[in-house]
């Protein structure tokens, strides 16, 4: 069910509504169910392997929790792999046996592995991340093992972040399944205003900037460079709307029923620096792959280049758990490329960021968002000829070529004005609480009116729904 | 009083969940509206392209009398049993025989019926099949002539068989709770109302004039007059589109076959008649109309009757097509009906 549809806008009414008739005891029994059907509703059969991924780490946080030493040990890697083998089955089988026989014609020689017809079940790497989280966790004895089989599940399931995150941690989402929440207006009235804004960024932004954005990179071999080059600023809107509008979503549902999820973005492209960049942005996957990835392997407590190498390979791997194509494996490469350059000359960095002179912090923003949005054509390029084409096209690009957008001037006049007021309104106003119930109706009413009158419609899915 | 308003609001969504996944609810749920003026659909009240593309410039309210064109009747003896396959240009417009001269019974199949009814031929009796097809469905109609026949069903006359009950297998009761069309009808339960009109049409005013956006379904004609369905515009079958002879050479081959295969079953007689897309008679953006009806019905192998409705409608000195809907208007329907009328007079009966 997507957040953008009429069902999910009925769904969460009455899903909402019933949370708080229900006594606390069938609560979980609700959203459980609840969470099913919203799962069930992209493709049924899909919750037999998400069924499956629960019951393995249910199972295995209880034994971790329960044997000691070694035995221990083997029975996380076993866990892991059983998550990460899943996941290595339906996204990254094709992929790999493809390069494998790329790889086997160069030496005349064929594979005998077939392909297999697979769909990617949706939201699989964001699950599956989650449920890792919580059996590493149980293991280092952060988190106690959840004995209500269907609480974890709702761990696991909870429609607000099923889909695209937040990838939440244990400790902070699975005791607020056992806690009561009374009904309260004003966390209500935050969720909602949440919800209103993540819709707003979702259906007037990003699907508006996405029909500049697909008919240039659909054909960008008959743009111009000057097209392609708005057409990738735009995208770093897009994907920023998108994505975070989703997160507003299902954080502000999250909220209006009492939960507190993490904050996925916090205005990231006001970062001065690129890992300022990565503190802002997909927090809740920056963060997972920090403490369960980077640490592990020495973090930055060894020695310059084994650090340095430390974290390119996490960028690397952060690429490839965003999809299985060369593209996004070179977007994370870049991505650790422009920090370890960034990290050997962190002391000019610092020295230029304790300089309070506005000129210097714009010139760090804008160098920050242009090599940001240099790693967005690989991501957004189906492949790597039309990334290579793009920044070609772009490199050339010629200040009297032709802007082709598919958007008129009074449109993409109107789009940049919405980026501006964007970057303001997360600048200035990231949260507030408005008080007075009238102002707060009139605002929201505004902001949803808003949503219908300029919204582009037509059910468009959420970019990261394909991770 | 709070709790017993949330409980009911709650039920009222669940109630429209229910609703926007039963057909047959849903189907109840649209009589019970079209009873109360104010609580009909608005998707169709002005136009199925008005219905999708609101645009208040097209926001045609149906006239009180609109036909100069009357259907010529006259009291010849009914004695042909008529069958149609067909889509809306003609089952909207006519589902009894009272339209039609010399016809006793009338029974249609309609083109996008999942489980269409099966045509139970009495050979005693004099039968005509009328296959009527709208221009931009004719490719994937008769391209491919298992497609047709797998759609066109009918049978010599055997003994009534009990209707057979088809319990829900695993696969539609998944349909049941995961309806891939409850978007559709959840807007029709929620928000096809007249009382959102002018909402809608204020949007759909500012992508069009302010925007140069339209829906994605309709394009506007030049004389800026007709809505016209995108698909017949632009689309890769639609009125422009290339088409080769080989492709002309199939549909007709195709339509020889099925009229051929109607007359051995036990149809005395079968007409062909394809509808023109608006489009094809009063153009667009001079752009060369691939004239797919002409080609198919001058092509020498073609051994068929036609109901010429391309011709009629190219030479008639009125408005033959709706501005704001796919389909004819009154006049055009009783052009076609007087054209087919006397085909139908014209038949000499010999059982």
């Amino acid at each position: 069910m997507l957040f953008n549809s009429l069902q999910f806008f009925v769904f969460f009414i009455i899903v909402t509504i019933w949370y708080f008739q229900l006594p606390h005891k069938f609560r979980w029994f609700l959203l459980l169910v609840a969470s099913c059907y919203f799962y069930m509703s992209f493709v049924p059969v899909y919750i037999l392997i998400l069924g499956g991924t629960i019951i393995i780490d249910y199972f295995a946080g209880i034994y971790l929790e329960k044997i000691q030493g070694n035995k221990k040990r083997y029975f996380l890697i076993i866990s892991l792999i059983a998550n990460v083998g899943i996941l290595a089955v339906f996204k990254y089988y094709n992929f790999l046996n493809f390069n494998i026989a790329k790889l086997a014609s160069l030496f005349s020689s064929t594979t005998p592995l077939p392909y297999l017809e697979i769909l990617l079940p949706i939201g699989l790497s964001f699950h599956t991340f989650q449920a890792m989280s919580y059996t590493i966790e149980v293991y280092r004895g952060n988190q106690k093992a959840e004995k209500h089989f269907g609480i974890y599940a709702l761990y696991v399931m909870f429609y607000p972040q099923l889909v695209a995150g937040p990838i939440e941690r244990p400790q902070n989402v699975l005791h607020q399944f056992h806690e009561k929440h009374a009904f309260d207006l004003e966390k209500l009235k935050l969720g909602l205003m949440q919800m209103a804004w993540g819709f707003f960024k979702k259906m007037v932004i990003a699907d508006r900037l996405a029909i500049a954005v697909d008919s240039a990179y659909t054909d960008p071999q008959h743009q111009s460079g000057l097209t392609l080059l708005f057409a990738t600023f735009f995208y770093s809107f897009q994907i920023y709307c998108d994505f975070s509008g989703y997160s507003d979503i299902g954080i502000g549902a999250a909220k209006c029923m009492g939960f507190d999820l993490m904050k996925n973005f916090n205005s990231p492209y006001l970062s001065t620096t690129i890992s300022d960049f990565w503190r802002k942005w997909h927090i809740s996957l920056s963060s997972w792959f920090k403490d369960y990835l980077y640490i592990p392997l020495g973090g930055n407590r060894v020695n310059k280049y084994r650090a340095m190498f430390n974290l390119f390979f996490v960028f690397l791997i952060s690429g490839l758990w965003h999809g299985a194509n060369w593209t996004f494996i070179i977007w994370g490469a870049l991505h650790g490329i422009f920090l370890v350059v960034e990290n050997a000359f962190r002391k000019n960095v610092k020295l230029a960021e304790s300089a309070s002179l506005n000129f210097i912090t714009l010139l760090k923003g804008a160098l920050v968002f242009t090599l940001v949005s240099f790693a967005w054509i690989f991501f957004r390029s189906p492949n790597l000829s039309t990334a290579n084409i793009v920044i070609k096209r772009i490199a050339n690009l010629n200040i009297h070529d032709k802007i082709d957008l598919q958007l008129n001037t009074q449109e993409i006049a109107f789009s940049l004005l919405l980026i501006l007021t964007l970057l303001y309104k997360e600048k200035v106003y990231p949260s507030f609480l408005i008080k007075n119930n009238y102002i707060w109706t009139i605002v929201i009413s505004v902001t949803l009116f808003s949503c219908y009158i300029f919204g582009v419609f037509g059910n468009k899915q959420f970019i990261y729904f394909q991770f | 009083m709070k709790k017993a308003l949330a409980i009911g609001i709650s039920i009222f969504f669940f109630l429209i969940l229910i609703l926007g996944t039963s057909e047959k609810k849903l189907a109840d749920f649209k009589d019970f509206r079209d009873d109360f003026g104010f609580l009909r659909s608005q998707k169709y009240a002005y136009g199925d392209l008005y219905g999708f593309s609101y645009m208040p410039e097209f926001r045609i309210a149906k006239p009180a009398k609109s036909e100069t064109v009357e259907i010529v009747k006259n009291n010849s003896e009914k004695k042909i049993n008529l069958y149609s396959f067909c889509d809306s240009y003609l089952y909207s417009f006519v589902n009894s025989t009272d339209k039609f001269n010399s016809v006793k019974t009338y029974e249609y199949q309609k083109d996008n019926d999942k489980n269409p009814p099966t045509f139970k031929i009495d050979t005693n009796q004099f039968n005509v099949l009328l296959v009527e097809a709208v221009e931009r469905n004719i490719r994937m109609l008769f391209t491919d002539t298992n497609y047709t026949c797998s759609k066109l069903n009918y049978i010599k006359s055997t003994p009534k068989q009990p209707e057979k009950y088809n319990s829900p297998t695993p696969h539609n009761f998944a349909y049941i709770f995961f309806n891939p069309l409850i978007e559709t009808c959840l807007e029709y339960c929620l928000f096809d109302y007249a009382l959102f009109n002018p909402i809608r049409e204020l949007k759909a005013y500012i992508n069009y004039h302010i925007f140069d956006r339209l829906d994605k379904d309709v394009s506007i004609s030049d004389d800026k007059k007709y809505l016209f369905y995108y698909a017949t515009v632009n689309d890769s079958r639609g009125s422009f589109s290339e088409l080769n002879d080989k492709e002309i050479d199939k549909i007709v081959a195709s339509l020889n076959y099925i009229n051929d295969k109607a007359l051995k079953t036990g149809f005395d007689k079968v007409y062909f008649s394809f509808m023109p897309n608006p489009v094809s008679i009063i153009g667009y953006q001079n752009k060369r109309y691939n004239k797919l009806i002409p080609r198919i019905q001058t092509h020498k192998n073609l051994s068929v009757n036609v109901i010429d409705a391309y011709t009629l409608f190219r030479d008639a000195n009125i408005q033959v097509f709706k501005n704001s809907d796919t389909h004819w208007n009154k006049n055009g329907f009783n052009m076609w009906m007087n054209l087919f009328n006397k085909e139908l007079d014209s038949i000499a009966v010999e059982k």
